[in-house]
């Protein structure tokens, strides 16, 4: 029972996205979708973007986290999980300051080095191959990536491998990627398909950094669907049933050339040769894995230059004057904005927690075997596992052919899908370790079976639970697609008047939205993380029972 | 107050773990489990606790002071549980953890008063505030039978409770827990894997075969007790 709900409020509608844009695009939009100009420019923008941003990202990843088993990495863990709580949007703006023309860095080595008094007119935001797209989506996975990495690299206690092979004379690097990445692969598959399943659908990112001409795939669906005509709008629902099918192959394509290249992969790794080309790119990976860290470091840095900026002419390497403090409050901390993605972020957090949370106890109930508990986790991540911009649009059908609700109501709906789902990849390994005598002593203490999951099993598990109510509310102040469509344009976040000011050119507003964003984020990813801390100050054995 | 074990079988998917145990433990009596690993020791004390887990099955019934278990959620058994480690939470302090075994129905002041009285005779006074973890694996095996004696359970369900214990500390603990036996006058049921527990808690021996039906006994002699050795 426990698990219902998040089946028919997640799961279902997932499952449902598909058929309903099949449905009700008609045959001739979904012929005619693949007609239009620039479509197949646009469907290799999209490929070569997500490909390319979630292998760099993946790359990275592994490099940084072979430099540092077996060792402190106490920077590693304190920079990614700023980084985790930055919205996309505000990465991609700062992004676009960092690396424009009359961006920060240009302006950095400016004219010293490049001898340039105006900015250049080149483009390298938004170059016609989504390059730069690739960057800002290898640049925001990273964390995801790597924090996941190292989640199951502690969960699967395998130093002592990676020390063994050490001792039978391997290199670091080579020992990492013949003995470490193959145990980590299994835990890494799902979360590399939802970035890259993020990356084809990445519309936030795709405005901000993706070409225009013509845009991104999933930039291409929502400007149709934006358009007033009937035909218009078929044309947008054909593109994202597309862009589901496009999902679907290309996740095929990759399946199939990791299980044909998986023999090799196995017989390369027992060779016995100690010294390999994988172990000397490496090395130079994880070195481009720091500066890839420091690149998003300045980018939030650039934010905040751009947000407090009057004026500031190139090449200046700062500001020459600065606004007021007045915007802060006016625009960042009591706006519309603002209202809006708290109310949003706490309500679909709270829920998507709830949801989750039932779910994730029903499964340890249920005990399932390794291929059923595939399925368990397929149901509750299944809206990250469908592009957003075909999951979105098939919400926002199923709400105008039968539901009805309000806009405000269908974007909490469609923000909950998210939050549940990650509230669930973040949960389900600490609650399904957790010692189940706890709960079985506390029973045999006398105490029903709410009391010793409320009194015992809830309160050893604060800590996973708040790191999920974090990535929830991070989730949930990110989140550009749902708001934007299921909003039906009637609420105002800051990661849509980001957005919209960064696309409309206006640098200053758009920095201060994303600013403001990232704000919230950051205070609220930390505030959730310090609750445990402060609720269980000198318990040291919370560490130890708690995976 | 006796524990009554009538005819109680258990059955494995791949395997038949045992069968046919009869046996009745009396007031302060301890029944020491004893067998291979394997043999469905734990089995029979989660069976005899209620937590008997699918995909296991069972037979058999289990009465206590006149009253039949079987069918009675783990939490209204009254039967104190007892784990290889304590167990303490960790969420809590050492008071707290024991607060947690008191009765819900006594007043608070009670309660406070029956802890500090329970902390104070075991010798762990002054720890009601402490990090469970702070403590040393001596003291957190007394606080967690402490915990499950406050709960005021009818009878002892150990699994095997000394055996996370260093050598020194073992005889400690051993000697408390046969003292608390003894003054609350709990039928206990022990599991372990060796003979000095049993015989340090003056217990009789149920030996499981693997399968086969299981036999009453006695312990063997001292000189066969192997350290680590299985019975």
């Amino acid at each position: 029972m426990p698990a219902v709900p998040l089946l028919v409020l997640v799961t279902l509608p997932s499952a449902l996205a598909v058929p309903c844009l099949f449905i009700l695009s008609g045959p001739s939009a979904i012929v005619e979708a693949l007609t239009l100009p620039g479509i197949t420019k646009s469907l290799a923008v999209t490929l070569i973007s997500a490909t390319l941003g979630t292998g760099l990202a993946t790359a990275l990843s592994l490099a940084l986290l072979a430099s540092i088993t077996g060792r402190s990495s106490r920077w590693l863990r304190l920079t990614m999980p700023p980084l985790l709580a930055t919205p996309h949007a505000a990465m991609a703006v700062g992004l676009a300051f960092l690396v424009a023309p009359s961006g920060w860095f240009l302006r950095l080595i400016s004219p010293w080095a490049t001898g340039l008094e105006r900015p250049p007119l080149w483009s390298v935001a938004q170059d016609p191959w989504g390059l730069s797209l690739a960057i800002g989506l290898a640049l925001k996975e990273l964390p995801f990536i790597i924090l996941l990495a190292i989640s199951a690299t502690q969960r699967g206690h395998l130093e002592p491998s990676f020390r063994a092979a050490l001792s039978l004379g391997y290199g670091r690097y080579t020992a990492f990627i013949k003995v470490i990445a193959p145990q980590l692969a299994p835990a890494m598959v799902l979360p590399v398909a939802i970035a890259f399943i993020y990356g084809l659908s990445a519309v936030d990112m795709g405005r901000v950094l993706g070409p225009t001409t013509p845009p991104p795939f999933a930039v291409l669906a929502l400007s149709k669907l934006s358009d007033p005509s009937a035909q218009g709008w078929r044309l947008g629902l054909a593109l994202s049933l597309h862009l589901a099918v496009i999902t679907l192959f290309t996740l095929l394509a990759f399946t199939g050339l990791a299980l044909a290249v998986r023999p090799g992969l196995r017989a390369w790794a027992s060779n016995g040769q100690r010294r390999n080309v994988v172990g000397w790119i490496l090395g130079p990976l994880a070195v481009l894995g720091r500066f890839a860290v420091l690149t998003s470091a300045l980018a939030l840095a650039g934010l905040v230059l751009w947000a407090f900026a009057q004026r500031w002419r190139f090449p200046a390497a700062l500001p020459e004057r600065w606004t007021g403090l007045d915007w802060v409050w006016a625009r960042g901390l009591w706006s519309v904005e603002s209202l809006n993605t708290l109310w949003l972020a706490f309500a679909s957090s709270v829920l998507g927690l709830a949801l989750a949370l039932s779910f994730v106890l029903a499964e340890r109930q249920a005990r399932p075997s390794a291929r059923a508990s595939i399925g368990w986790t397929g149901a509750a991540v299944l809206p990250l596992l469908i592009p957003q911009m075909t999951l979105i649009p098939a919400l926002l059908l199923l709400d105008l052919t039968v539901l009805g609700l309000s806009p405000w109501a269908l974007a909490l709906w469609g923000h909950v899908m998210f939050t549940a789902a990650y509230a669930y990849l973040s949960l389900r390994g600490a609650v399904m370790s957790l010692d189940p005598r706890y709960g079985k002593a506390a029973l045999a203490l006398g105490r029903p079976p709410w009391q010793a999951l409320m009194l015992v099993e809830l309160p050893v598990l604060l800590r996973p639970l708040m790191a999920s109510v974090a990535i929830a509310l991070s989730v949930s102040v990110a989140a550009y697609l749902p708001t934007l469509t299921l909003g039906q344009g009637r609420l105002e976040t800051f990661t849509v008047e980001a957005v919209a000011a960064a696309t409309g050119g206006s640098r200053r507003t758009a920095a201060q939205f994303a600013l403001s964003q990232a704000f919230w984020a950051l205070l609220f990813f930390f505030a959730a993380l310090a609750v445990p801390d402060l609720a269980h100050r000198n318990r040291r054995g919370l560490a130890a029972h708690v995976a | 107050m006796s524990l009554e074990l009538i005819n109680l079988s258990a059955q494995a998917p791949s395997q038949a773990l045992f069968s046919g145990i009869n046996a009745t433990i009396g007031p302060a009596d301890v029944l020491a489990v004893m067998g291979p690993s394997g043999s469905g020791k734990t089995t029979l004390l989660n069976l005899i606790a209620g937590f008997a887990d699918p995909p296991v099955r069972w037979g058999g019934e289990v009465w206590l002071a006149g009253e039949r278990l079987c069918h009675q959620p783990p939490h209204k058994r009254r039967l104190g549980l007892v784990f290889q480690s304590p167990l303490l939470f960790p969420h809590l302090s050492v008071g707290q953890n024991l607060g947690f075994g008191v009765p819900g129905n006594i007043p608070a002041a009670d309660r406070r008063a029956r802890v500090d009285d329970a902390l104070d005779q075991a010798g762990l006074g002054g720890v009601f505030d402490r990090d469970p973890q702070t403590l040393s694996g001596g003291q957190r095996a007394r606080a967690s039978l402490l915990r499950t004696l406050l709960s005021e359970p009818r009878a002892l369900l150990l699994d095997e409770p000394f055996s996370a214990l260093d050598e020194a500390t073992k005889d400690d603990v051993r000697a408390f827990t046969a003292a608390q036996i003894e003054r609350y006058g709990l039928p206990t049921l022990l599991v372990t894997h060796d003979p000095r527990d049993a015989e340090s808690l003056g217990a009789d021996v149920l030996h499981l075969c693997g399968g086969a039906t299981a036999k009453t006994g006695s312990l063997p002699a001292p000189a066969n007790w192997a350290k680590g050795s299985n019975v």
